[in-house]
């Protein structure tokens, strides 16, 4: 084999390393982007009612969780709470990255975590007690499957 | 037990390996038209290095984050063929032993560093420290290289730039500065009709930043390092508060002195004439940036082969204009695959930001991501035009070794923070 071809074999050769790498790399942060997708926040956490103050919920209930997650009195919610003390629209749960956040939609009884009033959107742990108006809910982490 | 994820990432940190030893393959026959096994060595002690690094990063318990070794090794192991390439053995030889010593630090951080958040204690020392060996060099600098700029400090044979280290320290310090006042510095606020402002006090980090980034732009002249010290911190500020409001007062603040210096200070004219139109100048201030064009341009798509250009005669070619360099011998494409790399790197980088517990991690992790990022795109945007070309180093990729251990120091910090982010999920 002449070495003229050896030459462009090797040229053509590491760039295509090159790709072939990059692609690889591609793939696998494909799939931690599908792993960490907001549907896995099912298994991420939900809410524990532990003070009720709405009709629609008592205490113990358990709420499920999806990647986005608006709770207010309106029926569009997707946390539909009936109570006067809390607005149509009043908060936003959402899991991003890894974590909970708690971002209040501009309600007129304000959203309190610990006790806090949530200004921005705030980070929410496991345990954390979240008040909208006279409900009080949990964090919790979700059973283990 | 292993998973089929740990070997896909050992086969990655193969195919780096391969890379670099081809590409050392490729540049023997090129030069002497024959085979040898002697110039190969550097490539396979470069694959074992890191291929034991990862090892080693798995078994410390820091590999929760396993893509960005060998992402970072792709790139090191091209300017490790680049500095082979352009400097011959001696250089190669030279830039082979700081990988080392980089891989030896990320290692090394991931081994003894158990918890990231310790740095936070010290803070204070670590900028002062920073400063202090930066000022050292305004004294007893040394300038090897004859650039006119005494950047270097020296102990013995022993040469590295502060400038590099300061980098890492300053994103350590302001990391745990605005942890520990960003509750103040997010709600605080003071009305003047319908704006709101936050209160002076809290604006004067921002402002001393300005100030000291106005400073390194006018006596230093290097817009490069102006852009990265005060893009760093704008987008550290912006993740502890999250008002934009901070973002926008920061770059229209540093929009309008990089203006002002321009309309009335002649030096900084001078580089943003050659920027705007090299060619009129092309024997003088527009000349580097001129033969780093042509030198692209010649390399077309695929490039002319490894050792087949021309890329001496661009001045600085391995070290600010290793792009040029790089786009000359391995065309549109290698440079593209550089970017993609590049991409990559600060997705993770992020990514470990956004997945960090505690407010200190994320901001370290931003602060450090963002220091590549900035970089990157600093000297890849000087050398192609798009932006005034600075000399700074394209992470990585660059021949150098502060540059080149800093960096490593950075990945090392990430793997950490990122295994710290695992432990709680």
């Amino acid at each position: 084999m002449s070495l003229n071809i050896l030459i462009l074999l090797l040229r053509m050769g590491v760039i295509a390393l090159l790709f072939l790498f990059l692609i690889e790399v591609f793939l696998l942060i494909r799939r931690d982007l599908r792993r960490a997708s907001p549907q896995r926040a099912e298994r991420s956490g939900r809410l524990r009612v532990v003070e009720s103050g709405a009709s629609n919920l008592s205490k113990g209930d358990s709420l499920p969780l999806l990647g986005v997650n608006s709770l207010g009195r309106s029926p569009a919610s997707s946390l539909p709470v009936f109570d006067d003390s809390i607005s149509g629209e009043h908060l936003l749960l959402s899991y991003d990255g890894g974590m909970w956040k708690a971002e209040d939609l501009g309600s007129t009884n304000g959203t309190y975590v610990n006790g806090h009033k949530v200004e921005k959107a705030s980070i929410l742990t496991y345990g954390d007690i979240i008040q909208v108006g006279r409900t009080k809910l949990r964090l919790e982490r979700p059973p283990v499957d | 037990m292993i998973k089929i994820r740990d070997l896909a990432i050992a086969g990655l940190i193969a195919q780096a390996g391969l890379l670099v030893i081809a590409g050392l393959a490729l540049l023997t026959l090129v030069r002497d038209g024959a085979w040898a096994v002697e110039p190969l060595v550097p490539g396979l002690i470069f694959a074992a290095l890191l291929l034991s690094a990862q090892v080693v990063i798995w078994v410390s318990g820091c590999g929760a984050e396993d893509l960005l070794l060998p992402v970072v090794g792709v790139l090191t192991g091209l300017g490790l063929l680049i500095a082979y390439r352009l400097g011959g053995q001696d250089l190669g030889d030279r830039q082979l032993i700081w990988t080392v010593m980089g891989i030896v630090i990320t290692v090394g951080i991931c081994v003894f560093l158990k918890d990231v958040t310790q740095l936070r204690r010290h803070k204070y020392s670590w900028a002062v420290l920073g400063l202090f060996l930066v000022a050292l060099t305004f004294a007893l600098g040394r300038d090897p290289n004859g650039s006119g700029a005494r950047l270097w400090l020296g102990i013995g044979p022993l040469q590295f730039q502060p400038s590099e280290f300061l980098k890492i320290m300053l994103v350590i310090f302001f990391a745990g500065y605005l942890e520990e006042n960003r509750e103040i510095m997010a709600r605080g606020r003071i009305s003047i009709g319908f704006l709101k402002l936050p209160p002076l006090a809290h604006v004067l980090p921002l402002a001393v930043m300005w100030l000291l980034s106005m400073l390194v732009l006018l006596v230093q002249r290097d817009f490069g390092a102006a852009l990265l010290f005060f893009g760093v911190f704008l987008a550290m500020l912006y993740v502890a508060t999250a008002r934009l409001s901070y973002l926008l007062a920061g770059s229209v603040a540093f929009l309008a002195g990089a203006i002002a210096a321009y309309r009335w200070v002649s030096v900084v004219q001078l580089r943003m004439e050659a920027w705007l139109d090299p060619w009129s100048q092309a024997s003088g201030h527009g000349y580097q940036t001129i033969q780093g064009l042509i030198s692209m341009a010649s390399g077309g798509i695929l490039g002319n082969g490894l050792g087949m250009g021309r890329p001496d005669f661009v001045p600085a070619s391995f070290t600010d204009l290793v792009l040029a360099a790089l786009g000359e011998e391995f065309g549109l494409l290698g440079t593209m695959a550089v970017l993609i790399a590049y991409l990559f790197l600060v997705h993770r980088g992020y990514r470990i930001a956004l997945g960090a517990s505690r407010p200190f991690d994320r901001l370290l992790a931003t602060g450090l991501t963002t220091v590549l990022a900035v970089q990157s795109m600093i000297i890849m945007g000087g050398t192609l035009r798009l932006l005034p070309l600075t000399g700074i180093a394209l992470p990585f990729l660059t021949y150098g070794g502060s540059s080149l251990v800093t960096n490593f120091a950075i990945v090392g910090l990430l793997l950490r923070i990122a295994a710290r982010g695992a432990d709680r999920a």
